[in-house]
C-alpha cells in the first residue's frame, strides 16, 4: 500500500471516530508502529490532528465550549474528570459544586443511567439539560454572573434539604498545610455546609491548585475530604503530605496505551 | 534477677499537639531483643533517639547499668556503647564496603599517625563476611550498591562494634528473604554474646522469630510489654491490629468482567500445593502470606521463571503451558519482580533503554528500530509516571528504589499485557512512589487490565484489593472479599499454628530455590 492511500484511510477512519488508537490502527493496515506514528506525525503537522498518548484526536471546529476559558491544557481537566466518573455508578445521586473540572465531569455523565445530579452551577445545569438520562436540579440564590454560578444565604439554605452520596467539591487552592482555599467567601461557605451533606466527599482540583493560594480558607482538606483527584505532576511534597493525612490522593496517571 | 542494663523512667517529650512522648517506662537486659511495634508516628523513633542522643528528652531519668545518666550527644551515646542502627543510611558513599563497615574502629599501624592498616582491614572484612555468608565485593565504593545492600552493610557496621546496646530501626524494610537470613543470624550470634537490643518492626514474623519481649506505643504512650514467648498469636496479632485503620490508600471501583486468569490445582514439588483461584478482568487480587509462605514463588510459577510440577493454566478460556517467561508474556502476563536490584532492573543501561526493553517490537520499522518514536514514546511514559530526574541518557543504578520501580512497571505497561503481577512493588520506596505505583493501579484496571497484588503490608493489601488471598505454607488457607476482610482475619489464617512446623520446612527449602 502506498503512503498516500494509508494516509487517506486514517484520515476517514479520524474523521469518522473523531480519535484513534496507534495499535488499532496498525492492525487494521497491516503496518508496523512505527509506520502509522510517523503518518500521524504528518497528518499533525497538516493541522489535521492532534496526537495524544497511544493515539490522536481529530482537530474539531468546536462550538463555544467552556474548556476555551481556562489558561491551563485542557488534557488536565480531562485526565481528572475521567477518574471522577468511574466513581460515579448508576443511580447515584450527586452534588458538583461550579467549576471548569466538575463540568467536564457532567458531560461525560451522559452515559451513565438514572444519575441525578444537585448543582449551584448554571453552565453546568444548562450544558447537560438536554440529556434524558441525567436529572438536574439546580439551586436557587445570588447569581455571581462572573463565575455563573448561585451562591448565599438561599443556596445554603435550599442545600439543607438535600443529602447526596456522592460529592465533588472543585477547589481553587490548596496551601502546604492541607489549608483549602477559594476565591470567594460564598463558595467557602457553600462548601462549608455542603461537605455536611454527603456520605462521600470528593475534592478535586488541578496541579495548579498547589502553587496558588486564593484569598478565603475553608477548613482543612482532611476535614472535608475524604478523597483528593488531581494531576500526576504534583510535588512528591504535597503526595507525601496527602498520604500521611489518610487521605486518599488519585493522581490522573494516565499512561496505559488504550483498553485491553 | 539480673539487673537491667537500661531504664528508662517517665520520660516526656514535647513537640507538638499532635505528637508528644508521654511518660515512657522501658527496660532492657543483656542478651535480650526487645522490638518496639507501633504504627508510623507513634514515637517509636523518638524514644531511640533519645536514648542515643540525638534529641534530649524534657524530663525523665535514664539509668544506665543502674546509674543515672544524661546523654546530651550522640558521642556521649557512642562511649556508653550505645549504637543505633539508622532507619536511613549513613555511609560514606565514596569508600569501599570494607572501609565503611569499619569506619568507627579503623585497624592502625601507628596509633599516633593515625595511619591505617588496610591489610588488616580487608582481611578482617574478608573473614567477616566468610563467616556471615555474604557475598559482597569489599573492595566496591559503597555508592555502586543498591538500597537494600546499603541497609546491610549498617546492620553489618552494627554488628562489629563492640556496642553493648543495639538499636535496630526497622533495618529489614528493603530486604528479600536471603538478606532477612543474613539479619536473623547476625541478631541470634549478637544475643549469643549477651547484647540488648532494641528492634523495630512492623512485621509479625520478626516479632515471632527474633522478639524475647514486645512493647506497644499507641500515639506516644506505651500500652503494654509482654514476653513474647507467653503470648499466643492472637495476642499479637491484637496487638499489631491496636493501630487505626488507613483509609489513605487509592481504591477506585471499577466494574469486573469475566474470568481472565484461571489456574488450577497448581503444585510445585513439596512446597506450593492445590493452588487453585481465578482472576476477573479490572480485579485486584491480593495475595499474602508470612516470608517463606510461598507467594514469590507463585508469581515466579506463573510467569514461568520456576516450572510448575502438576496443575493447569487457563489464560481467557484457553489453556495455557507456561515452561519460560517469553510464553507467560505470549500468554499476556507480566512480572515486576520483587527484587528489582537483581530481576529488573538493568544497571548499567540508560533509562530510555531500561523502559523499551520489552517491548522493542512496536519500535521496529523493517528489523530496524527507529529510535526518534522510540525516545519520544518513553519520554511520555516518564513524564506520566513522573520518573525523576528522567534523562533518557540517565544510567539507572544512579536511581532511587521508587523511581526503579516505577521504571519496571513503565516498562510492562509499554508492552500492554492484560495481566499484571507485581511482587511486592512498594516495600522499601518513598511514599510518593508508593502513592504513583496504587495510581498506575487504577489506570491500569480503569483501562481494562487485571492485577495480582502480592505484598506483606496487610493494611496496603485491605486497602487496594478487591478479593484476598492468604497463603500458609504453601497453600491458600483464606479467599475473602475486600469487604469482609479484617486485619485481625488475615493474620490468623496466616499463621495459624498448627502449620507453623511444616512452615519452616518450607522457608528453608524456599531459600535453597531462590
Amino acid at each position: 500500500m502506498f503512503a498516500i492511500e494509508r494516509i487517506r484511510i486514517i484520515k476517514n477512519y479520524i474523521l469518522e471516530n473523531h480519535q484513534a488508537e496507534v495499535s488499532a490502527l496498525s492492525t487494521m493496515l497491516n503496518v508496523s508502529e512505527v509506520t502509522i506514528r510517523r503518518d500521524l506525525e504528518k497528518l499533525e503537522k497538516e493541522g489535521f490532528l492532534t496526537r495524544t498518548h497511544g493515539g490522536a484526536v481529530l482537530n474539531e471546529e468546536e462550538e463555544e465550549d467552556f474548556l476555551d476559558m481556562i489558561d491551563g491544557d485542557p488534557a488536565d481537566y480531562n485526565e481528572i474528570s475521567d477518574i471522577a466518573v468511574q466513581m460515579i455508578n448508576d443511580g447515584d445521586v450527586i452534588m458538583l459544586t461550579n467549576g471548569i473540572i466538575n463540568r467536564c465531569i457532567a458531560k461525560k455523565l451522559i452515559n451513565k443511567n438514572n444519575i441525578t445530579i444537585l448543582t449551584n452551577d448554571i453552565l453546568l445545569a444548562s450544558e447537560i439539560s438536554s440529556s434524558k438520562t441525567i436529572k438536574v436540579v439546580l439551586l436557587g440564590g445570588d447569581i455571581d454572573f462572573r463565575h455563573h454560578a448561585v451562591f448565599g444565604t438561599l443556596t445554603i439554605n435550599n442545600l439543607k434539604k438535600f443529602f447526596v452520596s456522592k460529592i465533588f467539591i472543585e477547589v481553587d487552592g490548596i496551601t502546604d498545610q492541607l489549608d483549602i482555599t477559594v476565591s470567594s467567601i460564598d463558595k467557602a461557605s457553600l462548601i462549608q455546609e455542603a461537605s455536611h451533606n454527603a456520605r462521600e466527599r470528593i475534592l478535586v482540583f488541578t496541579a495548579e491548585a498547589f502553587e496558588k493560594y486564593a484569598f478565603y480558607k475553608v477548613d482543612k482538606a482532611q476535614n472535608i475530604g475524604d478523597k483528593i483527584i488531581t494531576n500526576s505532576r504534583i510535588d512528591d511534597r504535597y503526595k507525601n503530605i496527602i498520604f500521611n493525612n489518610n487521605i486518599q490522593l488519585f493522581t490522573s496517571i494516565d499512561a496505559f496505551e488504550g483498553h485491553v | 534477677m539480673k539487673h537491667p542494663i537500661l531504664v528508662l523512667k517517665d520520660i516526656n517529650k514535647y513537640f507538638s499537639e499532635d505528637f508528644a512522648l508521654c511518660d515512657i517506662n522501658l527496660d532492657l537486659y543483656s542478651g535480650e531483643v526487645h522490638i518496639i511495634v507501633g504504627e508510623n508516628g507513634s514515637g517509636k523513633s523518638t524514644i531511640m533517639k533519645i536514648i542515643s542522643g540525638i534529641v534530649k528528652s524534657d524530663s525523665g531519668h535514664i539509668f544506665f547499668h543502674d546509674q543515672e545518666v544524661c546523654i546530651h550527644s550522640v558521642y556521649e551515646a557512642k562511649k556508653m556503647k550505645i549504637h543505633y542502627a539508622l532507619q536511613d543510611v549513613a555511609l560514606y558513599p565514596n569508600l569501599t564496603v570494607a572501609e565503611n563497615v569499619f569506619a568507627d574502629r579503623m585497624p592502625y599501624t601507628n596509633k599516633v599517625f593515625k595511619s591505617v592498616d588496610f591489610n588488616k582491614l580487608y582481611y578482617d572484612c574478608e573473614v567477616l563476611f566468610s563467616k556471615l555468608g555474604i557475598d559482597l565485593d569489599i573492595y566496591t565504593p559503597v555508592r555502586k550498591l543498591g538500597f537494600a545492600q546499603k541497609h546491610l552493610i549498617e546492620v553489618i557496621k552494627a554488628y562489629v562494634s563492640d556496642a553493648e546496646i543495639i538499636i535496630f530501626d526497622e533495618p529489614s524494610a528493603s530486604f528479600t528473604s536471603i538478606e532477612k537470613e543474613i539479619l536473623y543470624r547476625i541478631i541470634e550470634d549478637l544475643k549469643q554474646k549477651g547484647k540488648a537490643i532494641f528492634y523495630i518492626t512492623h512485621l509479625l514474623e520478626e516479632i515471632k522469630i527474633l522478639g524475647d519481649r514486645v512493647t506497644v506505643l499507641y500515639q506516644g504512650k506505651i500500652t503494654g510489654t509482654k514476653k513474647v514467648k507467653e503470648m499466643k498469636d492472637e495476642h499479637i496479632i491484637e496487638m499489631l491490629c491496636m493501630s487505626k485503620d488507613k483509609k489513605c490508600y487509592p481504591k477506585l471501583e471499577v466494574e469486573l468482567g469475566k474470568t481472565i486468569l484461571s489456574v488450577d490445582n497448581l503444585y510445585f514439588n513439596n512446597i506450593l500445593k492445590n493452588i487453585s483461584f481465578q482472576l476477573k478482568k479490572g480485579e485486584i487480587l491480593g495475595i499474602t502470606g508470612l516470608m517463606g509462605s510461598g507467594r514469590s514463588l507463585l508469581a515466579k510459577c506463573l510467569f514461568g521463571v520456576e516450572n510448575y510440577s502438576k496443575g493447569r493454566i487457563k489464560v481467557n478460556d484457553k489453556f495455557v503451558t507456561i515452561k519460560n517467561p517469553s510464553d507467560a508474556i505470549r500468554a499476556g502476563i507480566a512480572l515486576i519482580p520483587e527484587d528489582r536490584l537483581n530481576n529488573s532492573v538493568f544497571g548499567c543501561l540508560n533509562l530510555q533503554e531500561n523502559i523499551s526493553i520489552s517491548s522493542l517490537k512496536r519500535f521496529a520499522n523493517k528489523q530496524v528500530i527507529d529510535y526518534y518514536i522510540l525516545g519520544d514514546v518513553t519520554g511520555e511514559y516518564v513524564r506520566k509516571l513522573s520518573i525523576k530526574p528522567g534523562k533518557p541518557e540517565d544510567l539507572l543504578w544512579t536511581y532511587s528504589g521508587g523511581n526503579q520501580q516505577k521504571m519496571a512497571i513503565a516498562r510492562w505497561m509499554m508492552s500492554r499485557l492484560k495481566i499484571y503481577i507485581m511482587d511486592e512493588p512498594t516495600r522499601g520506596i518513598d511514599i510518593a512512589s508508593k502513592t504513583d505505583i496504587y495510581n498506575c493501579m487504577v489506570d491500569l484496571i480503569r483501562k481494562g487490565a487485571s492485577i495480582i497484588f502480592i505484598s506483606s503490608d496487610i493494611e496496603e493489601i485491605l486497602g487496594i484489593c478487591d478479593r484476598i488471598l492468604v497463603l500458609n505454607a504453601g497453600q491458600i488457607t483464606c479467599n475473602i472479599l475486600r469487604k469482609e476482610a479484617t486485619k485481625e482475619k488475615i493474620l490468623f489464617h496466616a499463621m495459624s499454628l498448627s502449620k507453623a512446623n511444616e512452615n519452616k520446612e518450607v522457608l528453608s527449602s524456599e531459600c535453597i530455590f531462590l
